[in-house]
């Protein structure tokens, strides 16, 4: 008679000690099972999390989906299993961490508008037909707008966006009608996400249900 | 113990990634869905990009992707790689057209450029999740997939009305992905429908252009439950995700992009006409042959029938009783080295033809050193001309090869990508060494090739040395104006 147990190893984050009384002949073809389930419990939440709408309304970028098809069981041997999330960025929801911009760029750009999101400041511009202007003094691009949320400048000059990524002056006449589309900022901290994984009781959980389904399905 | 790490990038797909080998074509998506599947696997490529030095650029991108690579500080992903390419095609001097600025045709738009990473990607990441399945623990354990939605659209498929019109069954009610559905769209993992839902005839997604469809596994005692399995049965995975017999239309495909598909692939395809078709066999027995990739494959047996023929060669001279054997001499077996090693490449497919003027004893020697090699590889002597080729690769004649040797139309089927006439017109004139080139070496390989696409011909000549000889080498080109 074979019985299963598994506990999280207090010792290393996101690993799980799977202990069994008797004898096992097939310790890989156990791992295997494992780490396809383990496999199938992380897929299923970030599956859930991509399913969440996002607060702007906007068109999905399915971040979390995409972190769901990087995930994958790696290796399986006769010691173990392992999954892996490969998307680099999921690991800064995992421990938090500061996004800077990168490749020489003085500015991340945040969306400020549901039409702007998941979509490259030149991306956005093709697409609306229009140059986006800086602000002064605001770390705001805007483009000239009739509707939605807008300002009016008060001044007759604001600084556009060149095709190197530097801004120069531009004529823009006084009292235009202006819709801010992204904030410029010089870094941003992620927070660390309290449900990036699956809570570890979820998992155990899963994982002895396989467990045990592995060891009826064998023994009969 | 089972763990989680974020930090290890996916060993086969990098595997797959680094095997991938640029292949340029200027063939519009709609050709390139007909790709045997098994080419496409292996072969960088996207619609209508002929530069093979593109799509290194892009794999080289695409592969610091799936290793996780930093460079310069960051690490690649789909903005990073869009603006990095951007101006690779840029460099290229890439002309649009008439595709429509930032249009999915525009190669420089985000657009297109984006469809090339995220399906490139999805492509190798599913090929690496589909090996894992293909272990026989894990299909036991899981051994059927359902067709789920991954990803929010804003234009969503009718994918039960596409499983349904390829064979596939519908089991319990529906998900809430297909409410209206006759039930959920589930198959055994090695039922051969993930294929025949797929426009690119690969078993794992993406299933289509930009499709957000993904795999969800389904474990052993629901597939149980469902009928799909029975719990006694002990699951056999797959050897190969794919069949032989798929064919290809290549019509309008250069040269150099044929040269590209012979180099890479051997006697795995067959060229007839505008067509090739693939040629592997899939069986199970085969499975550990069949986790040998193409390339490894082609290298070793060039390599086998190269020591082969040389080792007859050798024995030849060393049972000489006076009679006279060809390739006489250091420079004799020097030239009888060279021409071995393109006879090898010829045998496995990857030189379309061998060409060259030699006396009687040394054509002679060369027959019987080639011997060895299998039936399909045909040699012919003719007026001092010596031939060899496929016979199952190619349909044309003895006489007819001759005749093109003779009007110097040979260039283009031996793999040097100009025949003489061209001469007159700037072109690019490869010289290829055994590495390390020393001062005064003579070329191993010397031959005339087009500018635009040189170096895809100098590439598959320098590999029929290095994979014959087990050398490196060096090549040096010269613009003839």
């Amino acid at each position: 008679m074979i019985s299963l147990t598994i506990t999280a190893d207090t010792a290393k984050a996101n690993q799980f000690l799977v202990e069994f009384t008797g004898s096992l002949q097939d310790r890989r073809d156990l791992n295997a099972a494992l780490g396809s389930r383990l496999e199938d419990e992380l897929q299923a939440h970030f599956r859930l999390k991509n399913a969440v709408p996002n607060k702007m309304g906007a068109v999905k970028t399915n971040f979390w989906g995409a972190v769901a098809a990087a995930t994958k069981l790696e290796e399986v041997s006769d010691s173990g299993a392992t999954v892996t999330v490969a998307d680099k960025r999921f690991r800064i929801h995992l421990f938090g961490g500061k996004i800077v911009p990168t490749a020489g760029r003085k500015w991340l750009t945040i969306p400020l508008i549901k039409e702007a999101r998941g979509l490259r400041v030149e991306d956005y511009e093709s697409k609306v037909g229009k140059k986006l202007f800086r602000l002064p003094g605001t770390g705001v691009l805007v483009e000239r707008s009739r509707e939605g949320d807008r300002s009016t400048l008060g001044t007759n000059t604001a600084t556009i966006r060149g095709k190197s990524g530097a801004f120069r002056p531009v004529q823009v006449r006084a009292r235009s009608q202006v819709r801010p589309v992204y904030a410029l900022k010089r870094s941003v901290t992620l927070p660390k996400d309290p449900h990036a994984l699956p809570p570890t009781a979820d998992l155990l959980a899963a994982l002895l249900d396989e467990g045990n389904a592995f060891l009826n399905r064998t023994r009969d | 113990m089972p763990e989680i790490s974020t930090s290890r990038p996916l060993a086969e797909a990098v595997a797959t990634i680094s095997r991938k080998i640029p292949v340029g074509a200027a063939l519009t998506s709609r050709e390139w869905e007909l790709v045997p599947a098994e080419i496409k696997q292996r072969a960088m490529l996207s619609a209508r990009v002929a530069s093979e030095a593109l799509l290194a650029e892009m794999q080289t991108r695409l592969k610091n992707r799936i290793e996780l690579t930093k460079k310069d500080g960051r690490t690649m992903d789909r903005g990073v790689f869009i603006e990095e390419m951007r101006k690779e095609v840029q460099l290229s001097g890439y002309k649009r057209g008439d595709a429509k600025r930032g249009s999915l045709q525009d190669l420089k738009s985000s657009r297109r450029l984006g469809l090339i990473f995220d399906m490139n990607v999805a492509q190798v990441q599913g090929y690496a999740k589909w090996k894992m399945d293909m272990d026989a623990g894990v299909l036991n354990a899981s051994p059927c997939y359902e067709l789920i939605r991954g990803a929010a659209k804003v234009e969503i498929r009718n994918w039960p009305q596409v499983w349904q019109d390829a064979g596939g069954k519908f089991y319990g009610e529906p998900g809430p992905d297909y409410p209206d559905a006759p039930g959920r769209m589930l198959a055994r993992k090695t039922d051969p429908i993930w294929r025949w839902i797929s426009r690119f005839k690969t078993p794992w997604p993406p299933f289509d252009w930009g499709s957000g469809m993904e795999l969800k596994n389904i474990r052993r005692r629901e597939s149980d439950q469902l009928g799909l399995t029975d719990s006694r049965e002990v699951l056999v995975p797959l050897a190969q995700p794919f069949n032989q017999g798929h064919t290809l239309s290549i019509k309008g495909v250069p040269e150099s992009g044929r040269e590209s598909l012979r180099s890479a692939f051997g006697d795995s395809i067959r060229f007839d006409g505008d067509r090739v078709q693939m040629q592997r066999e899939a069986s199970p027995e085969t499975y550990e042959q069949s986790k040998q990739t193409i390339e490894t494959s082609l290298r070793g047996r060039a390599r086998e029938q190269y020591l082969q023929a040389s080792g007859e060669l050798d024995r030849l001279r060393r049972n000489d009783d006076g009679a006279e054997v060809g390739f006489q001499g250091e420079v004799g077996s020097s030239i009888a080295a060279i021409y071995l090693a393109q006879a090898s490449a010829v045998s496995v497919g990857r030189k379309g033809l061998f060409h060259d003027t030699m006396a009687l004893a040394d054509a002679e020697a060369f027959f019987a050193a080639t011997r060895g090699f299998p039936p399909q590889v045909a040699t012919h002597y003719q007026d001092g001309h010596m031939l060899m080729w496929r016979r199952d690769l190619t349909d044309l004649r003895a006489d007819e090869l001759l005749s093109e040797m003779h009007a110097s139309r040979g260039g283009l089927r031996m793999g040097y990508g100009l025949d003489e006439p061209a001469f007159n017109s700037p072109h690019v004139l490869v010289r290829i060494f055994q590495a390390p080139k020393q001062e005064g070496d003579v070329p191993l390989v010397g031959f005339h090739a087009p500018i635009e696409s040189w170096q895809t011909f100098a590439d598959a000549r320098a590999r029929d040395i290095s994979d014959a000889w087990e050398v490196e080498t060096e090549t040096e080109w010269e613009l003839i104006r």
